[in-house]
């Protein structure tokens, strides 16, 4: 019972859907000596996918052995962490930002072992070992700074492929010493066509308008418009509650209850509730009312960063042009804020309030400025 | 037991100070000054004893007090020699009786291996056991470890706790005999109670325990896993022959402080508090042999009388052997005001009416004229007398000092704190409240305020406070943090629109932006952050709020954001548990199961690669939740609860603050608040004395509610 | 510190002459470990101290250094390091700086020595070029230290690894081919990220070492270094390369390598790394590996090096900057789309900035280009020009705490628009 996200995932470079140049270059990289990589793109791009595609290109089907171990490192300070390590005989795959303030221990340690151990498989079609560093824009600049000596060091029998978000946060010399490569998000196109591989697949008949507001929805993430699709499938087998004349394809301009009838995650809903509740009166009974949703958004792991731009987003499709820049600039201002502080919620609220006042003195026409 | 190895024995010839000590009661080691009062020592046997050894003379007769030196403490002059002398309710002194009477029992003892004694300092506990250890004959085994004052480095920190163990199971799983005194102790001085006069044995009595009084740092994360290891050890172990005690004082929550740059995932982020919980862990304490008594600090009424009794002695007349001239001796007033202060701790208030005594200037300045009004004034009653005149006076001085000696202790509790800044109280508001606070001790003065230059003047001049932001960082109980969030939950009941709100939540953003622990030295800058952040927040929440602030009834309620924090984390651990299950959102998406083969080590037709937390909690337990909804049970209900979401109340709901009403220990003085305190009865009362009472009854009134939890203060 | 004992020294010694002989430490000098640690006197902390030395020596040293240690790998070895100057005459640009170095080598008397500059400008390579050339290849491993500070930035790497090394003698049996004049050069790379303390220990050890040891101080900022050792040091200033001598040298390469780099691709490679030579090398590298891997070989392009470069296409931010109301250059024309849109302006912004971030752009390199672009566009308003560089400013802070790419861009781009709108 697997998901149709992963059922029906590429496995090797030629079944990647789009970003066909990227493929291909991926392909003559991997029949030379493969250099140090920086795979950077927005989440759901398929940057995960095109780098165990890559693998498979590279060491063959032994890649798919995979075992998934939990290790556990020793700080400075003799706490022990515990990070989930996945590996093959070819490449060992691992998230040292799981480690929190210690992952430049994790970063050395796995790839000083790596390193110094040689391939031991002797049919290797390789003389290195793959390590691919998730989350790499997460790694604290020391780590970083780790990982760039490593890099350095053991060329001969280690290759590193970085996997992040954005380049902004890697520093320049791991930038320097790696192959850029972007996965830009697939266009609204490629999302359809992939939504119609997966549902032939499943021999699902799902209507062309159907695929078009999930891959909308979507926002260029795939993972997300195969999550939907087959969470939409699940409540509504024949996709009947989807109407071809929904706001979002129309392109009019979209009501609440427009915004709320499209499949979306329920968290995703709650904050779109909660902005509601925003625009919908502002007292200081409604900030307490909005406190406790956004403490309920927390308490389901919905990182505080992601509330302020989902709500952000919903607050902006709903309110006037003239303070729709005031939201964004507040939303920009709060969201940082949240980076340096430790009390999430403290952040959160201070950003609804401001909202709630703004959009007080908008209606009232006194204008903000 | 085998007798330690040569080698170790010339290991603990080191100085004293380095390492930890343990011996017998009979010969125990002066206790260290944070536990409760020691017995008295006779002055001709502490000599030449260096820091090491005193004799405990448990069952002294008031005769033997007065043939003590003078100078010695009260607190060891004074300290209770049988159960009546205990200031502890009889019952949890019978409790521990009974538990130490069972704990010899071959049938019981296997249940009865560890007491963890806990309660506030100076609530008796240690009294309590070493009264109840003479009474049943049982020797008192100490564990103590000298090397506070050097800077450990990680390894002999760890190595201490080894130490500890290790004496742990040398002391507990040895049969009694076998236990020598300590090779490198000085001979034991003989004493009148003391049985033993030799090395070996060292004790006539075959009932021993072990106590642990002196912690290991607790706050150090592996320091205090060793030791909670440790103690399950010992509850494990079969060979164990002695019970054993740990006694725990417990101190308030400062998460500030014992926020550790590890609290990523660990109990750091919580407040960590130290009580009988968070120094032996749950486990310890859910344990069959495990039992927790806890103490509660010492009522104002055993107290006083404990005191009174004291001062008696004290002040007897020479013919009776009292050592100084009754006419010093402090008023009943003034020993109220030191109870009061005390908070519960018998031996801080000891130590107080000590220093009181000792000022001759004072005591006869209060021994003049407080006397008078102790000895013939009752409550609430009119008296004329002659220390009248001077008695007002000194009575300025008495508080003065008093909030000197007593300074840590009248630190303000948090519901008053939290009072104090959400009432936001300014002078001109209304001339009763004005006329009230008046020189009122922790009120601000009015004073002039500097204009503000004009183009700020409307909206920013406010009258000027009656808080001082200063004043109640240093009195907080609590670190800021933690108080911001209790700010934080309460304040909006307090403002009348949004604007003011965002001032006041804009200000606790601010302040929480600064207090970031990051970077090598976030330890260092956290002291001066915090109060830089308290001052941020509480001085943009008195900015921000109403002036007057309304009055409606609120009520001051326990923050939920650290029980938040903690849901979210037990979610986050729940979702990880998920990674090692295979019910469809492990950790790696398998592509092709093998029929058959899924249960093999490892995942067949993969070439998965790890999913990152945030794409998993955004993305895949929300949809997972709704794409596995049908039939679920198990882990995946788990995430059916995660990816849903409450209904949102329509939009005439009005919310209200919710949670746990403030009150426990968090007593205020402020009457408009909560406290419900009579007046004087009589209005004739002059003026200057109406205020000694006042505050007495004030006093009284805080100390009466401190001691009984049940007492309703939410009252208006 | 103590001195050492005689023995101590002795084995110093042995392990230097080791190391100068191309060879590590082996099982041998193990057995009677070299005293490195300088503090611990028992066998266990001089056999720890032993091999992590080696590590602090940074690896490129070892090309240049005596025995190559892992440079089988020539096929991968970087350029960088490949073409590192071998003496003072190859170093690009820096004449001013050579030319008063060059001196020294007569006349084996140098200072203290502290190199500034932007990265990519030639410091590291300067220094080695200046090492190889006074000591020789059989000397540069006893008489030349290269510590990484950022490393082991910490003041026990200061006291301990810097103070032994700084405080052994020099052996005088050399190649007369070299001057090898009597001290030992100790270079710190990236000093600027030495903490204070670390910072004020080593000015002591400069001080009391001076006789036989001579520092190189190397970092991009030297507001960096505390007043006291800027002031022991004769300051070097590196200039960003200029575009010809850029060229040249990566002209030199492509021939060497083979590479078939055209114009238009060699101006973006200049254009994309900024006057710092490495990035230009490495980008190269990285470029001729892509086109060299496809059969047939395919000549370098202006889209693939800025691709690598991870450097935003020009077409793509003209229009973002369209969206923001600034008409940039004639050429990019067609790529927008008919103007007389009904959505509003903000929404303009909104999908514009949306379509970026999707596309995978790093927000810093678009806003960095935005810069580029809007600082320069004569159309612009100095006033509005200001409101965008402060703009920029607080984003770029924001994002290096952290905070989330597209809010932040989003944001700037809408102030920018303000900007520009309101002064028009």
């Amino acid at each position: 019972m697997s998901l149709l996200v992963d059922k029906w995932r590429p496995k090797t470079l030629d079944e990647l859907a789009y970003h066909e140049d990227l493929s291909e270059r991926l392909r003559a990289l991997a029949q030379t000596d493969f250099p140090h990589t920086l795979f950077y793109g927005p989440s759901g791009a398929g940057k995960k996918t095109r780098i165990m595609c890559t693998l498979k290109e590279l060491f063959g089907p032994g890649v798919d052995k995979l075992r998934i171990e939990q290790r556990t490192f020793l700080t400075p300070s003799k706490r022990k962490i515990e990070i989930n390590v996945v590996q093959s005989n070819y490449h060992i795959e691992l998230t040292p930002s799981d480690a929190g303030n210690w992952d430049r221990s994790v970063v050395q340690e796995v790839l000083k072992d790596i390193a110094q151990t040689q391939q031991v498989d002797l049919n290797a079609k390789k003389r290195f070992k793959v390590v691919i560093i998730n989350e790499a824009d997460l790694l604290s600049r020391d780590a970083q700074s780790a990982l760039r000596r490593t890099m350095e060091k053991f060329t001969a029998n280690l290759r590193v492929i970085l996997c992040a978000n954005s380049t902004s946060r890697i520093i320049g010399p791991i930038r320097s010493r790696c192959l850029l490569l972007r996965v830009g998000a697939p266009s609204e196109a490629e999302i359809c066509k992939v939504l119609a591989y997966a549902a032939k697949k499943e021999r699902l008949s799902l209507p062309e308008h159907v695929a078009t507001l999930l891959a909308r929805i979507s926002q260029g993430n795939l993972r997300r418009a195969l999550l939907s699709l087959e969470a939409l499938h699940t409540q509504d087998p024949t996709f009947k509650t989807v109407s071809a004349s929904h706001s979002l394809l129309t392109g009019t301009k979209q009501s609440a209850s427009d915004l709320d009838s499209v499949p979306r995650p329920d968290w995703e809903k709650y904050a779109g509730r909660a902005a509601e509740k925003i625009l919908g009166e502002q007292t200081p009974e409604r900030l307490l009312e909005v406190r406790g949703m956004l403490y309920e958004l927390l308490v389901h792991c919905i990182p505080a960063p992601l509330i302020i731009s989902t709500i952000s987003k919903r607050l902006m499709d709903r309110v006037d042009e003239e303070i729709k820049a005031d939201v964004v600039y507040w939303a920009a201002f709060y969201e940082h804020r949240l980076r340096l502080g430790s009390k999430p919620i403290f952040h959160l609220e201070a950003f609804c309030a401001r909202i709630m006042s703004v959009y007080k003195q908008h209606l009232l026409g006194i204008g903000f400025d | 037991m085998p007798s330690p190895p040569p080698k170790r024995v010339k290991k603990e010839l080191k100085p004293l100070s380095s390492r930890p000590q343990f011996a017998i009661s009979s010969f125990a080691p002066k206790l260290p000054s944070s536990s409760m009062p020691p017995p008295p020592v006779p002055s001709t046997s502490s000599k030449g004893k260096g820091k090491a050894k005193q004799v405990e003379v448990l069952d002294l007769t008031e005769d033997e007090v007065e043939e003590q030196d003078p100078e010695a403490l009260w607190v060891d002059r004074f300290a209770p020699s049988t159960r009546d002398e205990l200031g502890v309710h009889p019952k949890k002194v019978n409790d521990v009786a009974g538990w130490l009477d069972e704990a010899y029992n071959p049938r019981l003892s296997k249940y009865r291996r560890l007491l963890v004694m806990s309660g506030p300092s100076g609530a008796a506990k240690t009294a309590t056991l070493k009264i109840l250890a003479d009474e049943l004959d049982i020797d008192i085994l100490e564990y103590r470890n000298g090397s506070n004052f050097t800077f450990a480095s990680d390894d002999s920190r760890d190595s201490m706790v080894e130490q500890f163990t290790s004496f742990l199971a040398r002391a507990g799983m040895a049969p009694a005999l076998e236990l020598g005194p300590d090779p490198s102790l000085p001979p034991p001085p003989s004493s009148s109670s003391s049985s033993s006069s030799a090395p070996l044995p060292p004790s006539t009595r075959s009932k021993r325990l072990i106590l642990l009084e002196d912690l290991p740092n607790t706050s150090h994360y592996p320091t205090k896993l060793a030791l909670r290891s440790a103690l399950q050890q010992y509850l494990a172990s079969p060979r164990v022959t002695c019970p054993l005690v740990v006694i725990v004082s417990e101190a308030l929550a400062r998460p500030g402080v014992g926020l550790d740059a590890e609290s990523t995932s660990g109990e750091g982020r919580r407040g960590e508090s130290v009580d009988a919980r968070s120094v032996c862990g749950i486990d310890v304490l859910q344990a069959p042999g495990c039992r927790e008594i806890s103490f509660n600090p010492i009522a104002v009424t055993i107290m006083k009388k404990a005191l009174t009794k004291i001062l008696d002695r004290v002040y007897a007349s020479k013919s009776s052997g009292g050592l100084l001239p009754t006419s010093a001796r402090p008023a009943v007033g003034t020993l109220e005001i030191i109870i009061a202060h005390s908070n519960g701790d018998i031996r801080s208030a000891l130590m107080s009416l000590q220093f009181l005594a000792s000022n001759p200037e004072l005591a006869a300045a209060t021994g003049a004229t407080l006397l008078g009004a102790g000895k013939e004034t009752g409550k609430g009653k009119k008296r004329k007398s002659d220390g009248e005149v001077k008695g007002a006076a000194s009575k300025a001085q008495v508080k003065k000092l008093l909030q000197y000696v007593t300074a840590r202790e009248s630190s303000l509790f948090i519901f008053h704190a939290l009072g104090k800044v959400l009432y936001s109280k300014r002078w001109g508001e209304s001339a009763d409240d004005d006329k009230k606070d008046l020189d009122r001790q922790g009120i601000q003065q009015e004073q002039e305020i500097d204009r503000l230059p004009k183009h700020l003047r409307k909206e920013w001049t406010r009258k000027p406070s009656k808080v001082n932001p200063d004043v109640l960082f240093a009195e907080a109980p609590i670190d800021s943090d933690v108080f911001l969030s209790y700010m934080h939950h309460n304040y909006t009941a307090f403002t009348n629109d949004i604007d003011e709100c965002l001032g006041i939540v804009e200000g606790m953003s601010t302040a929480d932006g600064l207090m970031r622990l990051e970077g090598e030295d976030w330890l260092q800058r956290v002291s001066l952050t915090s109060q830089y952040s308290f001052n941020t927040a509480v001085r943009s929440t008195l900015l921000h709020l109403p002036s007057p602030v309304p009055r409606r009834k609120q009520v001051l309620r326990k923050s939920a954001l650290w029980e938040k924090m903690r849901e979210t984390r037990a979610n986050e651990e729940g979702i990880e548990e998920m990674y090692r299950k295979k019910d469809g959102i492990a950790l790696v998406p398998p592509f092709e199961f093998e029929a058959g083969e899924e249960d093999g080590g490892g995942w067949r037709g993969g070439g998965g690669s790890q999913r990152s937390r945030r794409s998993l909690t955004t993305e895949l337990v929300p949809y997972v939740g709704v794409i596995r909804q049908k039939g679920t049970k198990g882990a995946l209900s788990f995430f059916t609860e995660l990816a849903t979401f409450p209904p949102v109340p329509s939009s005439h709901y009005q919310a209200t603050i919710t949670g746990e009403t403030l009150g426990e220990k968090d007593v205020d003085e402020d009457e408009d608040l909560a406290v419900v305190k009579e007046e004087p009865e009589d209005e004739e009362m002059a003026e200057a004395e109406a205020e000694v009472l006042k505050l007495e009854e004030e006093e009284e009134a805080v100390g009466e509610l401190l001691w009984d939890p049940e007492d309703d203060i939410e009252d208006d | 510190m103590a001195p050492s004992s005689t023995t101590q020294k002795v084995d110093a010694f042995a392990m230097m002459r080791q190391a100068a002989a191309g060879k590590k430490p082996s099982a041998a000098a193990e057995a009677s470990p070299p005293k490195a640690s300088g503090s611990g006197s028992s066998s266990k902390a001089a056999n720890s101290g032993g091999p992590a030395v080696a590590p602090m020596f940074k690896p490129k040293g070892s090309g240049l250094g005596a025995g190559p240690k892992h440079v089988a790998d020539v096929e991968n070895q970087p350029w960088v390091e490949k073409y590192r100057p071998k003496n003072l005459e190859e170093v690009s640009a820096q004449d001013h700086t050579v030319q008063v170095l060059k001196k020294t080598l007569g006349n084996s008397n140098l200072p203290h020595m502290l190199f500034y500059g932007p990265p990519g400008t030639g410091k590291t390579s300067t220094i080695l070029a200046l090492c190889k050339q006074l000591f020789g290849p059989e000397l540069f491993r006893s008489r030349v230290l290269e510590l990484n500070a950022s490393d082991e930035r910490g003041i026990s790497v200061v006291r301990d690894k810097i103070k032994n090394f700084a405080k052994t003698t020099v052996t005088t049996n050399h190649d007369p081919n070299y001057p090898a004049p009597p001290f030992k050069i100790i270079i710190l790379d990236e000093a600027d990220s030495m903490t204070q303390d670390a910072q004020s220990a080593l000015r002591r050890i400069m001080e009391s070492h001076s006789r036989i040891t001579r520092f190189c101080l190397i970092c991009n900022y030297v507001t960096r270094i505390i007043e006291p050792i800027t002031s022991r040091c004769s300051k070097f200033r590196f200039k960003p390369l200029d575009v010809s001598s850029t060229e040249l040298r990566l002209k030199e390469i492509c021939l060497k390598e083979n590479v078939d780099c055209p114009d238009d691709a060699l101006r973006a490679l200049i254009k994309t790394s900024d006057g710092d030579l490495r990035r230009a090398i490495t980008y190269l590298q990285s470029a001729s590996r892509l086109h060299s891997a496809t059969t047939p070989p395919t000549p370098l392009t202006a889209i693939s090096v800025q691709e690598i470069g991870g450097v935003v296409p020009d077409g793509v931010m003209a229009e973002l900057a369209k969206a923001l109301g600034v008409e940039s250059g004639a050429e990019d024309v067609e790529m927008g789309e008919p103007s007389g849109r009904t959505v509003g302006a903000f929404e303009t912004v909104q999908r514009a900035v949306e379509k970026v971030v999707r596309e995978g752009y790093s927000a810093t390199q678009v806003l960095t280009q935005l810069h580029d672009l809007l600082i320069l566009d004569p159309l612009v308003s100095p006033r509005a020009k200001a409101k965008i560089a402060l703009t920029l400013g607080e984003t770029d802070k924001c994002l290096t705490d952290g905070a989330d790419e597209e809010l932040q861009l989003l944001n700037a781009c809408a102030k920018i628009r303000k900007a520009v709108s309101e002064a028009a």
